[in-house]
């Protein structure tokens, strides 16, 4: 047996390999059967002719014919069903039947090939029989019909498939585009009849690819295996031109070794292939790659990117918005936009219509879902690439490592948003409470000065009413109607007192919290209670310095708190011994802290303990009764809203000290605060 | 001279007008604020009285839609509440003078008497009064060409005296324009500041010029009463 029957043989049982393989891979699949065929029928077929060729015997030649029916049927089977079932246009028995029937009883009569001979020349000549034509017209034409249908079913098939099928179709191409060459054009054309058993190996080719696109059904970087197929095929083309160059001009010069023509050339191919194929396919390599990986990029700075995107983002949409960025940037697709799962927004820069058709279409997409646990928190959509190629298995590896990373920013992002929705809850609940609490001081405000109005208003009328009776009194009346008068008088401000002490810590819409220069306020009313205190022989130093010190409140209550202690002091100032008042002013970390001190009565133990409380009189002054006992109820309270303290030391024939602590508010301080 | 009386109690108008009427005013009354505002714009009077606390309108209300016709009457507003600001309010809402309720009525009348006669209060930055020369702008006071050292609050006292020139002005009133509160706390502060006053500027003896009217308040005045 000639080497070239051997290489047939092994080619023969190689198929019969794949496709068992193929078929055990999945024998559910009716593409994997069909293909098993196909497959069983080439090596039939090849094998028959090898051992036709090596044996010289015509006895495999029904065996030849069956692999050829065989391989034909698997073929049309092929092309119905992949990548996807198709229908015959006509119906699937009238289809089948004159394949079927014709062919075997074609193959049966024996009179397609009638003899197969080896020839000196190593070449073989087959002798026809008369059903040739009819028997290569009927698998001419289904050969023709499935590759109509497969050119049907690309026309019909997704973006995936179509990349399958064109796989598929490079392998058909080569099988046919050998077959011609080798058992065709070369013989009918150029007399070159050695080399049509070259043509069945070819279909090696074929089963090869196809095998490859039927097992990877995702196809990742197919790519590469069609440029492989490429490089190789070229490669191969290259060689065996190289091979019928050599046999050419072994022949010229040679003459008459006919023998040796094959096996040199044979030779001198194979060794010069070995070591020129790793160039040859360098160079097909770097020929073919620029139509092939336009799309190429650089998987650690995209996921470098990706990151940073991932870090520097707190909102949901802009965290979104920016990944989506890179992403169209890398991928090119159609189309692109991130959903959330739970309120099915959409964010894209292309626009979000496809969101809601193109949802339950899969495939061509890619969908890249941002888990938390088990609950989705939102899915970047990816449409096909605008380059049409399909989604390399790097390109989902990149996906998926984006994918973990993506899952704690947007979890955070989720946070982050929850977070600022309570904080702004919590804000508008706050801004209500607060208005409703300053309605509700406001309505006390006007409650209080209708009681004013109210009780004051009769008062108007007595206190009138007695004048009047005065002026017409008897003078030992006129004692009793002034005694009355002055009566009244103390009603009312007792009234005004008591008013004023609730009023102090309502809201009022109206007193605005200045910055009070508090220096100049203890002198302005110290200068005047000096003149006063003169006249009671009470004499008064003051101790305050030179320069502002800024306080922030009202000037008015400050203004009546501090002249409240100083008719205190005035008042209590009696006796015979010496009488002085000192008031001083400093200004100690942070505090103003004024004090006023005096030489009078003090106050024993007990009675500085009561002495804030309302009402409560120490003990009468010698003067007059004015004020009963308010004036330092509503001192405490105006210190206290200017966040100030005051303090009372006192003993009994040692005078009394209060001294009075407010924060000291720096002079750059915005002006207008806001109200009290 | 006309008065009108704008009051929803009735004890309040009742007795004012009384009053007025003993100090020959002719009295008009109304008990709310659209009436009283439609009378104070169709008649001519010398001196409104207006209630604060309006039902419907209020004081402040009625004093803006007088003005708005351009009548210049003094009107001076009864209130029984003595915020500052709201003071302001009324003053600025047109109001030219404000007392507090309970008052008594000799203090309400020296009130009407000094906005009566508004017209010739002295304005201008320089008052004089016999040699006594007072210059608003510069603070200072001098008689005849010696300098007098005045607190703030002597000065204020005397501005306001020598202002009213020849009113007798109630001790309400020196209280409020001069010390703004409505009650004095020292009891004594007015008559310590016109002694300190006298002291430093009514020193001649045979020209008094700060006058105590009893019962009825303060007035400086060059001709004896």
């Amino acid at each position: 047996m000639s080497l070239i029957s051997l290489i047939i043989l092994g080619a023969a049982v190689l198929s019969a390999a794949i496709g068992t393989f193929v078929f055990l891979h999945s024998r559910k699949r009716s593409i994997n059967h069909a293909f098993f065929l196909f497959s069983v029928g080439t090596s039939l077929w090849i094998g028959a002719y090898g051992l036709i060729v090596g044996l010289q015997t015509d006895a495999f030649l029904p065996l030849l014919n069956t692999g050829g029916l065989i391989l034909v049927c698997g073929l049309v089977q092929f092309a119905l069903v992949f990548p996807t079932r198709t229908q015959p246009p006509i119906n699937l028995w009238l289809f089948w039947a004159p394949l079927l029937l014709g062919g075997t009883s074609m193959v049966a009569s024996n009179t397609i090939i009638l003899k197969v001979r080896v020839l000196q020349d190593g070449s073989t000549s087959i002798t026809h029989g008369p059903l040739i034509i009819l028997w290569s017209l009927l698998l001419f034409g289904y050969i023709l019909v499935s590759l109509f249908l497969f050119v049907r079913s690309y026309q019909k098939a997704s973006v995936e498939d179509r990349h399958r099928l064109r796989i598929v179709y490079v392998g058909i191409s080569l099988f046919v585009l050998t077959a011609i060459i080798f058992d065709a054009i070369l013989p009918g054309f150029f007399n070159i009849v050695r080399l049509n058993q070259l043509g069945p190996l070819a279909s090696l080719f074929f089963i090869f690819v196809t095998a490859y696109a039927i097992m990877r059904h995702q196809f990742m970087d197919i790519r590469v295996v069609i440029q492989r197929s490429i490089i190789y095929s070229l490669s191969f083309f290259l060689l065996t031109f190289f091979y019928i160059v050599l046999l050419l001009s072994a022949e010229e010069v040679f003459e008459g070794m006919a023998n040796i023509y094959a096996p040199l050339s044979a030779g001198i191919t194979i060794f010069i292939g070995i070591y020129t194929l790793p160039y040859m396919e360098a160079y097909f390599r770097r020929f073919t790659d620029p139509w092939f990986f336009k799309d190429r990029y650089d998987y650690f700075s995209v996921l470098e990117s990706l990151s940073d995107v991932l870090k520097t983002n707190l909102n949901m949409r802009p965290l979104a918005l920016q990944s989506l960025v890179v992403l169209e940037r890398t991928f090119k697709p159609k189309y692109s936009y991130f959903i959330r799962s739970q309120s099915l927004t959409c964010y894209s820069h292309t626009d979000c219509s496809h969101a809601t058709t193109h949802y339950e279409i899969n495939g061509a997409n890619v969908r890249i879902p941002i888990y938390s646990g088990a609950r989705t928190i939102g899915e970047y959509v990816l449409g096909p690439k605008r380059s049409g190629d399909p989604y390399s298995k790097i390109d989902r590896s990149l996906m998926r490592a984006f994918a973990g990373h993506a899952t704690v920013a947007f979890e955070k992002a989720e946070l982050y948003q929850r977070l600022r929705e309570h904080t702004d809850q919590l804000e508008k609940k706050i801004d209500e409470r607060t208005k409703h609490l300053r309605d509700m001081q406001l309505r006390q405000r006007d409650f209080f000065d209708d009681i004013s109005h109210a009780l004051q208003t009769p008062l108007t009328i007595l206190k009138s009413g007695f004048e009047r009776l005065n002026r017409d009194a008897l003078p030992e009346d006129q004692k009793v109607y002034s005694s009355m008068d002055t009566s009244i008088d103390d009603l009312s401000r007792l009234i005004r007192s008591i008013l004023q002490l609730a009023r102090i810590d309502t809201y009022s819409p109206e007193v605005i919290m200045g910055m009070v220069d508090f220096t100049d306020l203890v002198i302005r009313i110290t200068e005047y209670v000096q003149i006063i205190a003169e006249r009671e022989g009470i004499s008064l130093s003051t101790n305050i310095p030179d320069i502002p010190i800024y306080v922030r409140g009202d000037e008015q209550q400050l203004m009546e708190a501090c002249t409240n202690l100083l008719s205190n002091a005035v008042k209590y100032t009696t006796g015979s011994g010496i009488k002085k008042i000192d008031v001083s002013l400093t200004e100690c970390s942070g505090m103003a802290v004024l004090s006023v001190k005096d030489t009078g009565m003090g106050m024993t133990a007990d009675q500085l303990a009561k002495i804030f409380e309302r009402f409560y009189r120490a003990q009468q002054p010698s003067r007059s009764k004015e004020g009963y006992g308010l004036g330092l109820a509503i001192t405490k309270r105006i210190v206290e809203r200017h966040n100030g303290s005051i303090r009372f030391v006192s003993a009994t024939g040692e005078g009394t000290n209060v001294t009075v602590n407010l924060p000291v508010q720096a002079p750059e301080a915005p002006q207008q605060q806001k109200p009290l | 001279m006309r008065a009108l009386i704008i009051d929803d109690e009735q004890g309040v108008r009742d007795l004012l007008a009384e009053n007025l009427r003993s100090q020959c005013f002719a009295v008009d009354t109304a008990s709310d604020g659209t009436e009283g505002s439609y009378l104070a714009r169709t008649n001519t009077y010398d001196i409104i009285i207006l209630d604060n606390m309006l039902p419907e309108k209020s004081g402040i209300m009625v004093c803006q839609e007088i003005r708005k016709t351009g009548h210049t009457t003094p009107i001076l507003i009864l209130s029984a509440l003595s915020d500052t600001w709201r003071k302001v309010d009324l003053l600025n809402g047109g109001a030219d003078d404000y007392m507090i309720k309970p008052f008594s009525f000799e203090e309400l009348m020296a009130r009407i008497r000094a906005l009566m006669r508004r017209p010739n209060d002295i304005e201008g930055d320089i008052l004089t009064i016999d040699d006594v020369v007072l210059d608003t702008k510069r603070q200072s006071v001098k008689r005849g060409d010696k300098g007098i050292y005045l607190t703030r609050k002597e000065f204020m006292l005397l501005e306001y005296l020598m202002r009213n020139l020849g009113n007798v002005l109630s001790r309400g009133m020196i209280m409020e324009h001069v010390w703004d509160m409505t009650s004095d706390p020292f009891s004594n502060t007015i008559e310590s500041h016109i002694l300190s006053l006298r002291k430093k500027v009514d020193t001649n003896p045979e020209k008094k010029l700060i006058y105590t009217v009893p019962g009825r308040g303060y007035k400086i005045d060059t001709t004896q009463y």
